[in-house]
């Protein structure tokens, strides 16, 4: 278990054409998570996290470098369905029902009504939005909206999840309860979880391990492994190691912001 | 498609209506209440404008002889009215097919044009500069060409019908969020799959706008299409004797303009119901 890989990339650089000129989003990105790791990318906005993530997700290819997603290239996991990704913004069919909308990916890969509709109420379930079914996405708060769309990506069970800033729109107590609830969904799952967000006290409470990316070029500049009792819960924000690591990872974060920009 | 859309279908008319009695009446009452106003608005505007300027009633029957040409009887002894709508039938079923055949078409081209870069360069500039050509000159050449039955109206209709649903077709598949496309290529969903899941129902509020559109140019094309020469029935036949009894019988060219405006109501409504029943639950959405 502990030998497999969950996410690798090896020397990852990715540049964009645009209009202007070309432009190096990422530089030289190495990396490796083992299977059942959560480890959170933090940096400054338009640094290359969500390229990364997508580069993961093969929605977008690196100019240069190779990445592995559960053991194989990215390309090949995407076929396979190893992986699920969460957006920021919940990206629900507004016309279809909750359940339709979880039971989506089950839809796509070819599965049965009554199959589909058993494993979106259990995820709908475990998300703790029974009840809410039928309703369409507009009646619901955004935290129960992006609830929706978490359920929908544990439907297909990927032993990964890719989500880029997924509380980012949420109110600070919802966030915490989201990341509460992610925290004992993964007690029972253990899935390698790659986690963007711009929240410090976010990261450290959810992962074993924080990377801080500079401002573009995005490329890793520290690398910290979280030392928090396990489970994670509200205790955890009160332990000691838990304000040392955000005020390292702040540290870090101003040298993100300072570094110089090509 | 679903039951739950029909429902939230049903409670649109209310939702503007706040006022108690409003709220009551049916839907169709009130259309019909409101078209009852716009006609007699009309008839008003109508009679203010021949009195205050004194045209004669050759070159402006009165509203009121208009609306007795419609009961009186042709030279075939047929009472007009009824004349009228065999004639709408003629024309409303080449327009009908143009209408259908347009869409299609056009639905089909803006899909190629939104997802394919070498058909945008390829089939924009063409579809736009088709919608140059002056139709009504070319006319003739599509009557001899394909008859003076339906087939001619349908393609006329057709054409001119194209175009709206090409471009709001395109134009809704282009606004679909990226993030919704991405979300199906993860899935590794295939290129019909993420069209028909994501793009097309997106789209579909806009293309029901284009087909509005294309609704009431459908009658033109119809029309367009009977006015060159041969044509026994259909409303542009009437047009055309109507054209030429004009200072006999001024009032017959009128009674013709109605039943088109009537017939084009008609064929909008087809449209407006259809996307009730696809999209009418889907206000809230944006
Ligand atoms: N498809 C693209 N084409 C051109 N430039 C892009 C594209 N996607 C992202 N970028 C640029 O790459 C940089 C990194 O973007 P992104 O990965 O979204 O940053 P982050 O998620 O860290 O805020 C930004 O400067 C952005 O403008
Ligand atoms: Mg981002």
């Amino acid at each position: 278990m502990s030998n497999e890989i969950g996410l690798e990339a090896i020397g990852v650089s990715k540049i964009f054409d645009t209009p202007t000129g070309t432009l190096l989003a990422v530089d030289d990105v190495n990396l490796k998570v083992p299977a059942g790791e959560f480890i959170s990318v933090i940096g400054p906005s338009g640094c290359g996290k969500s390229t990364l993530l997508r580069m993961f997700a093969d929605l977008d290819s690196p100019t240069t470098g190779s990445l592995n997603v559960a053991n194989l290239p990215s390309s090949e996991a995407r076929i396979q369905r190893k992986y699920a990704f969460v957006f920021q913004a919940p990206t629900l069919l507004p016309w279809k029902s909750v359940l339709k909308n979880v039971a989506l990916p089950l839809k796509i890969m070819g599965k049965g009504k009554e199959e589909r509709e058993k494993v979106a109420k259990e995820m709908i379930h475990l998300v703790g939005l029974e009840g809410f079914e039928n309703r369409l996405p507009w009646q619901l708060s955004g935290g129960m909206q992006q609830r929706v769309s978490i359920a929908r990506a544990l439907t297909v069970r990927p032993p990964v999840l890719l989500m880029d800033e997924p509380f980012g729109a949420l109110d600070e107590i919802t966030r915490d309860r989201m990341n509460q609830e992610l925290v004992n969904l993964r007690a029972t799952q253990h899935q390698t979880v790659m986690f963007i967000t711009h929240s410090i006290s976010e990261a450290v409470f959810l992962s074993d391990r924080v990377v801080v990316m500079s401002a573009r070029p995005g490329r890793i500049i520290a690398d910290i492994e979280i030392d928090l009792p396990e489970p994670r819960t509200a205790e955890s924000r009160l332990h000691p190691n838990f304000s040392a690591h955000v005020t390292a990872i702040r540290g870090y974060l101003v040298d993100a912001y300072n570094a110089p920009q090509k | 498609m679903s039951k739950e859309l029909l429902q939230q279908g049903d409670s649109v008319g209310l939702v503007d209506t706040p006022n108690g009695v409003r709220a009551r009446l049916l839907p169709i009452t009130r259309s019909v209440i409101r078209g009852l106003v716009a006609l007699v608005s009309v008839c008003l505007v109508w009679e203010t404008i021949r009195i205050v300027f004194q045209f004669s009633s050759v070159t402006m029957p009165s509203a009121w002889s208009i609306w007795e040409k419609f009961f009186s009887r042709n030279s075939q002894g047929e009472i007009f009215y009824i004349f009228l709508a065999k004639n709408i039938l003629v024309t409303g079923r080449g327009a009908v097919l143009g209408l259908l055949l347009g869409a299609a078409s056009g639905v089909a081209i803006g899909v190629l044009i939104a997802t394919n870069r070498l058909m945008r360069r390829a089939f924009l500039p063409l579809v736009i500069s088709a919608q140059t050509v002056p139709i009504v000159a070319i006319a003739p050449a599509i009557v001899l060409f394909f008859g003076t039955g339906t087939l001619s109206k349908t393609v006329v209709a057709g054409f001119l019908t194209f175009f709206p649903a090409a471009v709001t077709t395109a134009r809704g598949i282009q606004s679909v969020p990226v993030d919704s496309i991405h979300l199906m290529r993860t899935y590794n969903a295939s290129w019909w799959t993420i069209l028909t899941t994501v793009k097309i129902p997106f789209a579909l509020p806009l293309i029901f706008v284009g087909l509005e559109t294309s609704a009431a140019f459908s009658v033109v094309g119809a029309i367009v299409a009977e006015l060159p020469f041969g044509s026994k029935n259909g409303l542009g036949v009437i047009i055309l004797s109507s054209w030429q009894f004009y200072t006999i019988s001024p009032q017959s060219l009128y009674c013709t303009v109605i039943a088109t405006c009537l017939l084009g109501a008609f064929i909008v409504a087809g449209i407006r119901l259809a996307a009730r029943l696809s999209i009418g639950g889907r206000q809230h959405e944006f």
